[in-house]
């Protein structure tokens, strides 16, 4: 009895075809998890940064003098900038009068970000008081820092917004 | 011979019912993990209120003549528009003194508090600032 030896066979059975759509299911579901993961983890780590980096600037200008502390006059030695004129949060106008947009950002702010801070003196005006930087214009990611200070004895909002210019 | 059999495993079953709650799990975590900088502004505006409130005179002003009104005035006004707040002034011996709360604030359990010293005629007080989110 002859048998052919050009025929040939095929596994194909359901057992499989289930193994292997739970086997794809798995893979997809892992490498999605990954990439959403990655991602989240990515927006958050630049997002803290930027939060951060607008904190210490804010910090920076309510509660120190600068250095050198007459930086306002002498400008030419500047290290680091600050507005405050004896005590914390006590402003000095002459300080805010001098600050300078591209020296603020070369010494207190990161290249890739940018910044508008705006003081409304009480009573308010509906238009700011005092500006400085740049109108936000990546509006999805602002990050928002209130601070209070005096300013010649006057109540003063101090609203900075920064963001990632990149 | 044709009555075909699938393997259904205990082990299948658990090793599929452990990889959907652990992915679930990390995008539920995942969704839900933000920057918590929110306390953190409220201790900020606190410090800063009580600062220039003492800065002006206005703390020590309000024990002198037992009226918290500028201290009102300036909570509300000067506080951002989500953010309420009261103020509680007390003397060495922790008695209440003055209080106030932001206009059209209802209190709240989750708040974070600042305190500053000062004083009036030689006598210690303090004022104590809680803030929370509307």
């Amino acid at each position: 009895m002859a048998i052919s030896k050009s025929r040939k066979g095929q596994v194909f059975s359901t057992d499989v075809i289930i193994a292997f759509i739970i086997f794809a299911f798995i893979i997809i579901s892992l490498f999605g998890t990954w990439n959403y993961a990655y991602q989240k983890v990515d927006d958050t780590s630049k997002r803290n940064d930027l939060e951060i980096v607008s904190r210490q600037f804010m910090t920076s200008l309510m509660e120190k003098p600068g250095q050198p502390s007459n930086w306002h006059i002498n400008s030419s030695e500047t290290k680091s900038i600050g507005l405050i004129s004896k005590q914390p949060n006590q402003i000095s106008a002459d300080k805010l009068e001098a600050l300078n947009y591209t020296k603020l950002k070369q010494t207190s702010f990161k290249e890739k970000y940018d910044f508008l801070l705006e003081v409304y003196s009480y009573p308010f005006n509906e238009t700011p008081d005092y500006s400085i930087g740049l109108e936000p214009t990546n509006t999805n990611e602002i990050v928002v820092v209130n601070r209070i200070g005096l300013i010649n004895n006057q109540y003063s909002k101090f609203i900075f917004k920064g963001w990632n210019s990149e | 011979m044709n009555k075909r059999a699938i393997v259904f495993t205990i082990d299948a079953i658990i090793a599929i019912i452990i990889l959907i709650a652990f992915t679930s799990a990390s995008f539920y975590y995942l969704k839900n993990m933000n920057n918590d900088f929110g306390e953190n502004d409220l201790f900020q505006i606190s410090q800063d209120s009580l600062a220039v409130l003492e800065l002006n005179n206005e703390l020590q002003n309000a024990i002198t003549t037992s009226s918290t009104s500028n201290i009102q005035v300036f909570i509300d006004n000067l506080l951002p528009s989500h953010v309420c707040a009261d103020i509680m002034l007390y003397d060495s011996s922790d008695t209440l003194q003055l209080n106030t709360t932001k206009t059209n604030c209802i209190s709240s359990d989750e708040t974070s508090a600042s305190i500053r010293t000062f004083i009036v005629n030689n006598n210690f007080y303090y004022a104590k600032m809680r803030s929370w989110y509307e």
